[in-house]
C-alpha cells in the first residue's frame, strides 16, 4: 500500500467512524438522560442532611462556575468572588425578609444588581495589569467585610442577620416542590440553577464570545491586534461572574437562612480558588466537581472529628488532644490543595481526565496501527 | 497637639512595618514577576519565632529578633526552591494562587503550635512610654521606626552597593540582558526570597510589639502592605517605602479621627482606608505614584 491518495470521499478508504463521529447525537441524549437521573434520582437516595451538603456544594460550584468565565476563559485572577455572593445574599435577605419580595424578582434584582456592580469592577480593572488586579480583588474582600460588619440596619452586624425568606413564585413553593422534603427540593432547585448555568458557561466557551475571552487570556495585544474589543470584553466577563456570584448568594442565603459576615470573608475565597484550580479552572466541570470534591471532603471531614483518624489530628474543642485545632483546619486543608493540585497536576481534574483520555486514544491509536499491519501482511 | 504627635510616632511605626514588607513584595516581584503573598506567612511565622526564641527560650531580645530573620529567610529559600521553582516560570497566575497556599497552611500550622490567641511577645519596652516635647510617645513605637529605618537604610545599600544588589536589579530591568552578561536569574530569585523572607519576619515581630501582642491576625497584615505597593509602584522599591509610610499614617489618623468626625463609620474602617487610598491611586494614575507605564513589547 504504498502511495493511495486518502480521501474521505472515496468509500473504500474512508476511515471507519470513530466512536466521537458516530455518535455526536447518541452522546447528548445519553448525557442528558444521566444529568437528569442524577438530579431527579439523587434526593431519592440520599438522606436529607447529606442532600443539605449537596446543595451547598452546588453553590459553591455556581460560584466557581463565575471564576470559571472570569479566570478561565478571560484570564483574570479574581479574588473577589464571595464579595458578589455576600452582595447577592445580603441583598436577597434583606429585601426578601423586610420587603417580602417575592423570589422571582429577587433574582432578577440580585442578578441584574451582581452584574452592574461587576461591571463596575471591571471599569477599574480594564485599567490594571495581573497582579494588580489580584490586589485590588483583596481590596474588595477587605471592603466588603468592612460593610457587611458595619451596615448593622442592614446586614445586621457581625451577629448577621436571618434570611428566611419564602421561595414561593405563585403557588409553587421552591422550597417544598411537590412530594418533595426542604432539602429534597432545594437540592433539586440549586443543582438545576449548576446545571443551567453550567450550559451557559459551556456554551459561551464555543462561541465568539468565549474564544474571544481566551485569545485575551492567552495574549492579550495579541487579540486586540486582531480586532477583539479587549476592553468590552473583559468588562462583560466581570459583569457576568458577579452576576453568577450573585445568584450564588441568594441560593446560599436560601439554604442557610442566616448569613454573617464570615461567610464571605477571605478564608471563602481562597476556598473558591482551591475549588477552581483543583476541578480545573476553564471548564465548567472543573467547577462542579472541584466543589463536590473540596467543598464535600471538608463537610466529611468536619462530620468526621470525633472518629479515626480525625480524632487524633484535631482538636474540636480547648484542651482536646489532637494537632491542630478544627478551626483552622479549613485554612489548613484549602491552602494545601492549592500547593499540591498546582505541583501536580495544574489543569486540574479535567486536565487529568484530558490525559487520562490522549492516553488512551494512543492506546488506541497503537491497537489500530498493529491491526492495519497484520491485515497488510495477511493479504 | 498631644494626640497628633503620638498618632504621628505611631502612623510612622505601622507605616515603617508596611514599608519593610512592601520592600520584600516589590524587590521579589521587580526581579521575578511574582506576587509572593507568602510574604504575610513569614511577617505572621516571624513573629511567632521571635516569641520562640526569646520569650520561651530566653534569649535576649535583639538576638531573638536576628535569629527569626535568618530562619525566616531560610524558610523564604525553601518556599522558593522546592515548590515556586517547579512551577513554569511564566505562570505567574499559578505562582501567585501556590504562594496563597502557603501562607494558609503555614496559618493554621502557627495556630496549631502556639494556639490562636493572642500573646504578649515579650518584648524589653512593653507598654513603657518616653516624653518627647512634653507627650508621652510608646517607646515600642519608637524603637520600630529605628530597626525599620535601619532596615530600609540597609536594603538600599544592599541594592545599590553590593555586587548581588546590582544583579538583582540588572534582572530587574531586564532579564535576558542580565543572563547574557552571566547573571544567574535563580541565584537573584532565591537572593531575593531571602532578603523577603528576612524583612518580613522583622515586620512582624515589630508590628506585635508593644500593646498589641503576636497573633494569627498578623498574616492579614501583609495583605495591608498590598496596597502600599501597588501605591508606591509595583516595581519601584522607593514608592514601596514611600506608600508604606503614607498608609500608616493615613491609617492611623483615620483610627484617630473616626470617632469624633464620623461615628457612624466604626472603627474598624481604618483597616479599610489603605484600600480605598489605593482605589484613588489607581483611578488617577494606574501606575502608581512612582511606577511607569510599562511598554508591553510583542
Amino acid at each position: 500500500m504504498a502511495t493511495v491518495v486518502r480521501s474521505d470521499t472515496d468509500p473504500a478508504v474512508r476511515p471507519r467512524p470513530t466512536p466521537a463521529r458516530r455518535s455526536g447525537v447518541v452522546r447528548r441524549v445519553l448525557a442528558a438522560a444521566v444529568v437528569l437521573v442524577l438530579l431527579l434520582g439523587t434526593p431519592l437516595y440520599f438522606v436529607d442532611s447529606t442532600l443539605a451538603t449537596l446543595a451547598y456544594c452546588a453553590v459553591f460550584a455556581l460560584g466557581a462556575l463565575g471564576l470559571t468565565i472570569l479566570t478561565g476563559y478571560a484570564g483574570q485572577l479574581s479574588i473577589a468572588q464571595p464579595f458578589f455572593i455576600g452582595v447577592g445574599a445580603y441583598l436577597s435577605a434583606y429585601l426578601g425578609v423586610e420587603s417580602g419580595w417575592n423570589v422571582l424578582a429577587l433574582t432578577v434584582l440580585v442578578v441584574v444588581a451582581g452584574g452592574v456592580l461587576g461591571a463596575l469592577a471591571g471599569l477599574v480593572a480594564v485599567r490594571l495589569s495581573g497582579i494588580e488586579l489580584a490586589i485590588v480583588s483583596i481590596a474588595l474582600i477587605a471592603f466588603g467585610d468592612y460593610l457587611f460588619n458595619q451596615w448593622k440596619s442592614v446586614t445586621g452586624g457581625e451577629n448577621g442577620r436571618s434570611a428566611a425568606f419564602s421561595l414561593e413564585i405563585g403557588g409553587l413553593d421552591l422550597a417544598a416542590l411537590p412530594g418533595m422534603t426542604r432539602s429534597q427540593s432545594l437540592f433539586v432547585v440549586c443543582w438545576t440553577a449548576v446545571l443551567l448555568v453550567a450550559l451557559v458557561a459551556r456554551a459561551i466557551r464555543r462561541q465568539r464570545a468565549g474564544r474571544a475571552m481566551m485569545a485575551i487570556r492567552e495574549h492579550e495585544r495579541a487579540a486586540e491586534v486582531i480586532g477583539i474589543d479587549v476592553r468590552a470584553y473583559k468588562i462583560g466577563a466581570f459583569a457576568l461572574a458577579s452576576a453568577i456570584g450573585a445568584l450564588a448568594g441568594l441560593l446560599y442565603a436560601a439554604l442557610q437562612q442566616y448569613i454573617t459576615p464570615l461567610d464571605f470573608d477571605l478564608n471563602t475565597a481562597v476556598l473558591f480558588l482551591a475549588i477552581v484550580v483543583v476541578g480545573g479552572v476553564d471548564r465548567p466541570l472543573g467547577a462542579v466537581l472541584g466543589a463536590l470534591l473540596v467543598y464535600g471532603a471538608v463537610q466529611w471531614v468536619s462530620s468526621h472529628v470525633d472518629s479515626w483518624p480525625f480524632d487524633a489530628l484535631l482538636s474540636s474543642f480547648q484542651g482536646d488532644a489532637g494537632l491542630m485545632p478544627i478551626g483552622s483546619f479549613l485554612t489548613f486543608f484549602t491552602g494545601l490543595l492549592l500547593i499540591v493540585v498546582l505541583l501536580w497536576e495544574p489543569q486540574g481534574l479535567v486536565g487529568l481526565g484530558a490525559r487520562a483520555k490522549r492516553r488512551i486514544a494512543s492506546w488506541d491509536v497503537a491497537a489500530r496501527l498493529r491491526r492495519d499491519h497484520r491485515d497488510e501482511e495477511t493479504s | 497637639m498631644t494626640d497628633v504627635l503620638q498618632t504621628l510616632v505611631s502612623g510612622v511605626a505601622v507605616g515603617g512595618a508596611y514599608a519593610i514588607v512592601a520592600l520584600g513584595f516589590v524587590i521579589v516581584f521587580s526581579a521575578t514577576g511574582i506576587l509572593n503573598l507568602a510574604q504575610g506567612a513569614f511577617v505572621l511565622v516571624g513573629a511567632y519565632l521571635t516569641l520562640q526564641l526569646g520569650a520561651r527560650w530566653g534569649l535576649p531580645f535583639g538576638v531573638a529578633l536576628l535569629g527569626s530573620m535568618v530562619l525566616c529567610a531560610v524558610l523564604a529559600v525553601l518556599v522558593e526552591r522546592l515548590l515556586l521553582r517547579r512551577l513554569s516560570p511564566r505562570d505567574h497566575g499559578a505562582a501567585v494562587l501556590l504562594t496563597i497556599g502557603v501562607l494558609f497552611v503555614s496559618e493554621a500550622v502557627v495556630e496549631s503550635i502556639w494556639g490562636v490567641e493572642a500573646q504578649r511577645l515579650g518584648d524589653p519596652w512593653g507598654l513603657d512610654t518616653v516624653t518627647v516635647l512634653d507627650v508621652a510617645v510608646a517607646e515600642s513605637d519608637l524603637w520600630t521606626c529605628l530597626i525599620c529605618g535601619v532596615l530600609i537604610v540597609a536594603t538600599f545599600l544592599g541594592l545599590q552597593r553590593t555586587r548581588a544588589g546590582l544583579a538583582v536589579r540588572a534582572t530587574a530591568s531586564d532579564q535576558e540582558a542580565a543572563i547574557a552578561q552571566g547573571i544567574d536569574p535563580r541565584m537573584v530569585m532565591t537572593m531575593t526570597f531571602a532578603a523577603a523572607g528576612a524583612v518580613a519576619a522583622a515586620a512582624g515581630t515589630l508590628l506585635s510589639t508593644g500593646s498589641i501582642g503576636v497573633s494569627s491576625a498578623l498574616a492579614a497584615t501583609a495583605f495591608s502592605a498590598l496596597p502600599a505597593m501597588v501605591l508606591g509602584g509595583t516595581t519601584s522599591p522607593g514608592g514601596a517605602v514611600v506608600g508604606g509610610l503614607l498608609m500608616g499614617l493615613v491609617q492611623q489618623f483615620t483610627a484617630l479621627l473616626v470617632p469624633d468626625v464620623a461615628p457612624g463609620l466604626g472603627a474598624r474602617f481604618a483597616g479599610v482606608t489603605p484600600y480605598l487610598v489605593l482605589l484613588l491611586v489607581l483611578l488617577i494614575r494606574p501606575q502608581g505614584l512612582f511606577g511607569r507605564r510599562a511598554v508591553a513589547r510583542f
